[in-house]
């Protein structure tokens, strides 16, 4: 993905002390080092603040960015600078600084770096780094990988697919908001979802409304 | 009463605690690194300790409707460790910049070494730079000459002493505090440090300008309700309701807002609890029925 409409995007909304800083951290050019990108993608939770983009977002989904309406300014930052620069690292570095970038990050930062994974190059590497973020407990970084997000449904296997849905039923997310979703129901998530059911009514519990829903849903082949 | 308790390490606190500080009427808390009771073997432990900071304590105390900030920094007891004391001061300035650090902290004397006061010089050089306050621990012993020598540091490092807050002061050391532009801190705690009875005698006399007070609540015995009860004491004593507020809430959040991090004061009293994200599989809720508020 071209990532210089974002960052113009972006860009376009900070004040220019604050362009100034970015500059100076991670050049256009994009040849900041893991430290320095690390620097500004921490530092733009400040600077950039969180204001939701709002009509812009129209503008990302254009692109084929989906979620983006839930986007404050500072994730547009972080996903614009992450996309940019990784391309500049060596090919077998890549995975490891989204990884770090992930794991060092507050839990603003990860929701960015979840964000970003299905704009990121050969996405598929990320896998297992969606698939740990799809067991936090810290509920906007899950929602982050499991809403409006088009990663999971593109490219996690069956097992972490599935175990995000159950976990969006537990946490009360609304499964609409899982893209793909429809596609990927299989047997085994029925029958995951229709013992869930019966353990909410074994325990004298409510059974959410979004199990019926994806009951509903057609099963398609197991991948 | 809004109050903010602006020193409790609730990492080493059970979510008990957290229900009884917010019925209490606590609604912000900075929790500044500090040591863990023994000392670390690796900077890679300080690193998730920081981690820990910003990211899931933050979010346990969101559970509870309370805002949660931190303060970085390398502890003066941990300073005289060389195998970790460098490798810390390196991660200082990526985490100085994380939004819910709203101070460089604690930071200090403890044993008054040589290690101690070059790594608190440099920390202050470091909150200079990052446009940061600055929190200070100061030493259980020798603790007169241990807030002589931190007032020293801080004269000698050229930061304002308004942004400065020298911590667990007592009757021996606020005039010294005070005197040197310095906000005092009180940490209020069973048995050492401040009580209540001697904390509500120290503002009768000194009046409540750069003074506040706060747990200090930690893994040893400690209460983190101890800033609600010294307001309680502050109030049985006959002290104003203005007096109060100024304690429980103004003096803090002005001294934090220096950093240009705190949300606080264009928010709704306490942030939205909403505990449906923890209803099963999850460390905080153990199958009770979450709590749910209306966002505001």
């Amino acid at each position: 993905m071209n990532a210089q409409p974002l960052r113009e995007l972006f860009e376009a909304g900070i004040s220019e002390d604050d362009r100034r800083w970015l500059a100076d951290l991670v050049p256009g050019s994009g040849s900041a080092t893991p430290g320095q990108l690390r620097a500004a993608f921490t530092g733009l939770g400040r600077r950039a603040g969180r204001e939701l983009l709002g009509p812009q977002a129209a503008a990302l989904a254009a692109q084929g960015i989906t979620g983006a309406a839930r986007w404050d300014r500072a994730t547009l930052g972080r996903v614009a600078l992450l996309i940019a620069w990784l391309p500049t690292q060596p090919q077998d570095r890549q995975v490891d600084a989204v990884r770090e970038l992930y794991l060092r990050g507050d839990y603003r930062e990860q929701v960015a770096v979840l964000a970003s994974l299905a704009c990121l190059p050969d996405p598929a590497r990320f896998v297992p780094l969606a698939a740990e973020a799809s067991r936090t407990n810290v509920t906007d970084v899950f929602a982050a990988i499991a809403c409006e997000n088009a990663f999971p449904a593109l490219h996690l296997p069956d097992l972490n697919f599935n175990q995000l849905v159950l976990k969006a039923l537990f946490v009360g997310l609304d499964t609409h908001r899982i893209v793909g979703l429809p596609a990927r129901v299989t047997a085994r998530l029925h029958r995951m979802v229709g013992d869930f059911a019966d353990e909410r009514r074994a325990a004298g519990r409510s059974v959410p409304a979004d199990i019926a829903y994806i009951q509903s849903l057609n099963e398609g082949s197991e991948r | 009463m809004k109050i903010f308790d602006h020193h409790v390490h609730m990492t080493s606190r059970t979510t008990d605690d957290y229900q009884g500080m917010a019925a209490a009427g606590i609604v912000a808390i900075v929790e500044p690194s500090f040591w863990l009771g023994q000392p670390r073997t690796h900077v890679g432990t300080f690193e998730d300790y920081f981690l820990s900071l910003v990211g899931w304590e933050r979010f346990r105390a969101s559970q509870f409707g309370i805002h949660h900030y931190c303060t970085i920094g390398l502890n003066p007891k941990e300073a005289n460790n060389p195998s970790v004391a460098a490798g810390v001061m390196e991660l200082l300035p990526i985490y100085l910049e994380k939004e819910s650090c709203v101070a460089v902290g604690e930071i200090g004397f403890d044993d008054q070494t040589p290690a101690e006061t070059r790594y608190f010089e440099a920390q202050l050089e470091l909150a200079r730079k990052s446009r940061l306050p600055v929190l200070i621990h100061t030493p259980h012993r020798d603790k007169k000459e241990g807030v002589r020598n931190t007032i020293a540091a801080v004269k000698a490092s050229g930061i304002d002493p308004a942004w400065v807050l020298v911590d667990h002061n007592n009757e021996e050391t606020i005039e010294l505090t005070l005197d040197s532009g310095c906000w005092a801190g009180h940490s209020i705690y069973p048995g050492t440090k401040m009580d209540e009875t001697r904390m509500v005698a120290l503002i009768r006399r000194y009046g409540t300008e750069r003074i506040t007070i706060n747990s200090a609540a930690d893994w040893g015995i400690s209460d983190p309700l101890k800033v609600p009860k010294t307001l309680a004491a502050m109030r049985s004593a006959g002290l104003g309701e203005d007096v109060i507020e100024t304690i429980a809430w103004r003096n803090p959040v002005a001294f934090f807002a220096q950093s240009e991090r705190l949300e606080l004061l264009n928010k709704a009293d306490h942030l939205a609890i909403d505990q449906r994200a923890l209803w099963q599989g999850n460390s905080v809720l153990r199958g009770q029925q979450p709590t749910v508020e209306p966002r505001r």
